[in-house]
C-alpha cells in the first residue's frame, strides 16, 4: 500500500498577499479516487488548479516515482469548460493532445487515432463533427471528460465538474468518470459537492478550509456533523440513507408563529 | 459477426475518423481558392491602368525573364518599362501589405479571444501616425537604410506604442484583457499627440499628412517590396508556425496551461510578430483601414473557426482583396489617385455590415 500516484508536500498557492493552499500535504495511491471539500473559497480550485498546471506553487507535486508532475502526468476537467465557438467535438478533443507536441510539431495520425477510439468510448461517435456550441451542457462535459482521457495521464483532477448540470446529468458525469476509473486504473483527485456525491465516488475524503486540510480519511471519518457545521458556518446533519453517508442541512427550528395571523403573507 | 466484424476493418472511415481526420486542417480547395484568386487579380492589377496592356503580352513579357522557357516578350520597350517599374512593384507592395494586415488582424483576433481585434489595436496606427506626423511635418529625418524619413519614423513610432502598451501590461505574454486596454490608453496617447501636431502644420502640409494617414500604395520601383518582403517572410513564417498555439489558446489561459501550452510564451511570440510585421506594413504604405479586420472574418465564414486554416488563408485572401481594391484605388479617378485605404473602408465596412445583418456567427 506504499504506491503513490500524486504526492503533493507543503503544497502552497498564493495570489499577492492571499494564501489561497496553505502547506497541503497528501498522497494519492494509484486507482484511488480522493474528494476534496469545503465552503466556496476553502481552496479546493487553487489547489487542483496548482496540479493542473495553471497556477504557480510552491512545496511539492511529484507524480509516483517521485518525479515533479509534469503536464503528460494529470489531466484537467474544468468547473465550466471553455466552448469556443465554431470549433466542433473533434477538434476540441484533438486538443488533449497537446502535452505530447513539441512547440512546432503538428498532431499525428496516431493522435488522431486516439481521439477517434475515445469518442467511441465515451458514446460521442455522432457528435465529432458537431459544433461545441450545439450541445447540452451534460453532452460538453462528457467532451471535456473525453478531452481529459485523450490527455492519457494517470491521474485525472475534476473541478466540481458537475456544478452546472441537473441531477441526473450529474450523476450520469461522476459514474462515467468513476467507470473509467476502473476500466483504466485512474487516479482521481476532484471537487466535490459535500451535500450529494461526495461520499458515494471517493475512496477518501480531504476537507479544506480557509487554505488548509482540516480532515483526511473515509467518507465516514471525515463527514461529522459537528466539524462541517461549524466549517459551512450552518446547522449540518450527517445521515445514512440505503447504506451511503448523506450531509443535509439541519431541519429548520419551528419559530412560534406571530399571534397575528392576519399579517402572514 | 466476423464479417461485420472484418466489414469494419475494411472500412476504417466511418463518420467519426473523417471528422477527426479533418479537424484543424487546411481545406485544400479554399487554399486553391486564394491561389486562383490572387493569380487572377495579378492578371488584372498588371493589364489595368492608364496605358492598358494586353494580358498575353504580360504574360509573355514576365515568362520572357524566366530563363530557358524561350518565351519571347510582346510588348514594347515602354510598355515593359511601365509593367516592370511601375504595375508590377506597386501590385506586389498592395498584396504583400494586404496580406499582411490580414496575417497580423487573424492573429490578434486568435490571441486577444475577440473577434474585433485589428492590428492597431495596440496602438501601432496611432504610433505609426505620430511618427509620420512628426517626419512629413517637421522635417525629422530619421531615415536610414531603405526607410525613407516617414517610413523610418513611421515604424519607429508604431514600435514604440505597441512596446509601450506591452510594458504597461508588465509583458506582451501578460492577459488579453490588460494588454488589450494597456493599448486603447496608448492609442488615446498617441492620437491625441499627432492631432496636437498636426495642429501646428500648415494647410500643404497637413494635407500630406493626412493623405499619408489615410493609406496609399505609391510606389518608387521596388525600393518597398525589398522592405516589406522581409518582414513578411519572417512575421509571416512565424505567425504560420504558431497558428496550432492559436488554437489551443480559444479556450482560454487556463485550459490551455492545463492542456500543456505555455500561454504566456505563445501569445509574447505571437504579439511581437503580428505587431513588427503591421508596423513594417504601415511604414510603407500608411493606415489603410479594414482589411485586417474584415479579411480574417470572411476566411473565417468560408472555412471554419481553425486558425490553422484562417491565417495562411488570411494572407492569401488579404493579398487578394488589396490587390483588386488597389487597381480603383489607380484607375477610378484617373490620372488622379484615391487614397486606398478610401476605398478598403467603403468597400469593407459595407460587407462587413452585411455580413453581420445576414446573422452569420462572428467569433474570434
Amino acid at each position: 500500500m506504499n504506491a503513490v500516484a500524486l504526492r503533493c508536500s507543503d503544497l502552497t498557492v498564493r495570489f499577492g498577499d492571499r494564501v489561497a493552499v496553505d502547506a497541503v500535504s497528501v498522497d494519492v495511491a494509484p486507482g484511488e479516487w480522493l474528494g476534496l471539500i469545503g465552503p466556496n473559497g476553502a481552496g479546493k480550485s487553487s489547489l487542483l488548479g496548482a496540479l493542473a498546471g495553471i497556477h504557480d506553487y510552491e512545496g511539492l507535486a511529484h507524480q509516483g516515482p517521485g518525479e515533479p508532475i509534469t503536464r503528460r502526468d494529470v489531466a484537467y476537467v474544468p468547473q465550466l469548460p471553455v466552448v469556443p465557438e465554431g470549433m466542433t467535438v473533434a477538434e476540441y478533443v484533438l486538443l488533449g493532445r497537446t502535452a505530447y507536441l513539441g512547440w512546432f510539431d503538428r498532431e499525428s495520425a496516431a493522435d488522431r487515432a486516439i481521439v477517434a477510439s475515445v469518442l467511441g468510448r465515451l458514446r460521442l461517435d455522432g457528435f465529432a463533427a458537431r459544433p461545441l456550441t450545439e450541445l447540452s451542457g451534460g453532452e460538453q462535459q462528457r467532451v471535456a471528460v473525453a478531452r481529459a482521457l485523450v490527455h492519457d495521464a494517470p491521474v485525472l483532477l475534476l473541478d466540481e465538474p458537475t456544478s452546472a448540470l441537473d441531477l441526473g446529468h450529474q450523476n450520469a458525469v461522476l459514474e462515467l468518470v468513476d467507470g473509467l476509473r476502473r476500466e483504466e486504473e485512474l487516479t482521481v483527485v476532484a471537487a466535490m459537492h459535500v451535500r450529494s456525491t461526495a461520499s458515494r465516488f471517493a475512496d477518501r475524503l480531504a476537507l479544506i478550509d480557509h487554505g488548509r486540510l482540516v480532515a483526511l480519511g473515509s467518507p465516514a471519518e471525515v463527514l461529522q456533523a459537528d466539524v462541517l457545521s461549524e466549517i459551512y458556518a450552518t446547522p449540518l446533519v450527517v445521515e445514512r440513507l440505503a447504506g451511503e453517508i448523506v450531509v443535509l442541512p439541519a431541519p429548520r427550528r419551528r419559530t412560534r408563529r406571530s399571534p397575528i395571523v392576519g399579517t402572514e403573507r | 459477426m466476423t464479417s461485420t466484424a472484418s466489414a469494419a476493418a475494411a472500412e476504417p472511415e466511418s463518420a467519426t475518423d473523417l471528422a477527426v481526420g479533418r479537424a484543424f486542417r487546411l481545406p485544400a480547395a479554399a487554399l486553391a481558392v486564394g491561389i486562383v484568386a490572387v493569380a487572377a487579380v495579378a492578371v488584372f492589377s498588371a493589364t489595368q491602368g492608364a496605358a492598358g496592356l494586353p494580358v498575353g503580352g504580360v504574360l509573355s513579357a514576365i515568362f520572357d525573364r524566366v530563363p530557358m522557357l524561350g518565351i519571347d516578350s510582346t510588348l514594347s520597350e515602354r510598355q515593359e518599362s511601365i509593367l516592370f517599374e511601375i504595375r508590377l512593384p506597386r501590385m506586389v507592395l498592395g498584396m504583400l501589405v494586404g496580406g499582411s494586415l490580414a496575417m497580423a488582424g487573424a492573429a490578434y483576433q486568435g490571441v486577444f479571444r475577440n473577434p474585433l481585434a485589428d492590428p492597431y489595436l495596440l496602438g501601432v496606427s496611432a504610433g505609426a501616425g505620430l511618427g509620420a506626423v512628426l517626419a512629413l511635418g517637421f522635417d525629422l529625418d530619421v531615415g536610414w537604410g531603405p526607410f525613407d524619413a516617414v517610413s523610418a519614423a513611421a515604424f519607429v513610432g508604431a514600435l514604440v506604442a505597441v512596446s509601450l502598451s506591452a510594458a504597461i501590461a508588465r509583458g506582451p505574454g501578460s492577459s488579453p484583457a490588460t494588454l488589450l486596454l494597456a493599448g486603447v490608453a496608448m492609442a488615446a496617447l498617441f492620437s491625441a499627440s499627432q492631432t496636437f501636431a498636426l495642429q501646428r502644420l500648415s494647410d500643404t502640409r497637413a494635407r500630406e499628412v493626412l493623405s499619408w494617414l489615410f493609406g496609399q500604395l505609391n510606389t518608387s520601383g521596388w525600393e518597398q517590396v525589398w522592405v516589406l518582403g522581409p518582414y513578411f517572410v519572417v512575421c509571416g513564417l512565424i505567425l504560420v508556425l504558431h497558428r496550432r498555439h492559436l488554437d489551443v489558446m480559444r479556450v482560454g489561459d487556463d485550459e490551455a496551461a492545463s492542456l500543456g501550452l505555455d500561454p504566456a510564451r505563445a501569445r509574447l511570440v505571437i504579439v511581437i510578430a503580428a505587431s513588427v510585421l503591421t508596423a513594417a506594413a504601415v511604414a510603407v504604405s500608411g493606415l489603410i483601414a479594414f482589411v485586417g479586420l474584415v479579411v480574417p472574418h470572411i476566411v473565417r465564414l468560408l472555412v471554419g473557426s481553425s486558425y490553422r486554416a484562417i491565417v495562411p488563408l488570411s494572407a492569401l485572401f488579404g493579398a487578394a482583396f488589396l490587390g483588386f481594391v488597389d487597381v480603383g484605388a489607380r484607375t477610378v479617378l484617373s490620372p488622379a489617385e484615391l487614397p486606398v485605404g478610401v476605398i478598403t473602408a467603403f468597400v469593407g465596412a459595407p460587407f462587413f455590415a452585411f455580413i453581420l445583418w445576414r446573422g452569420k456567427a462572428v467569433a474570434a
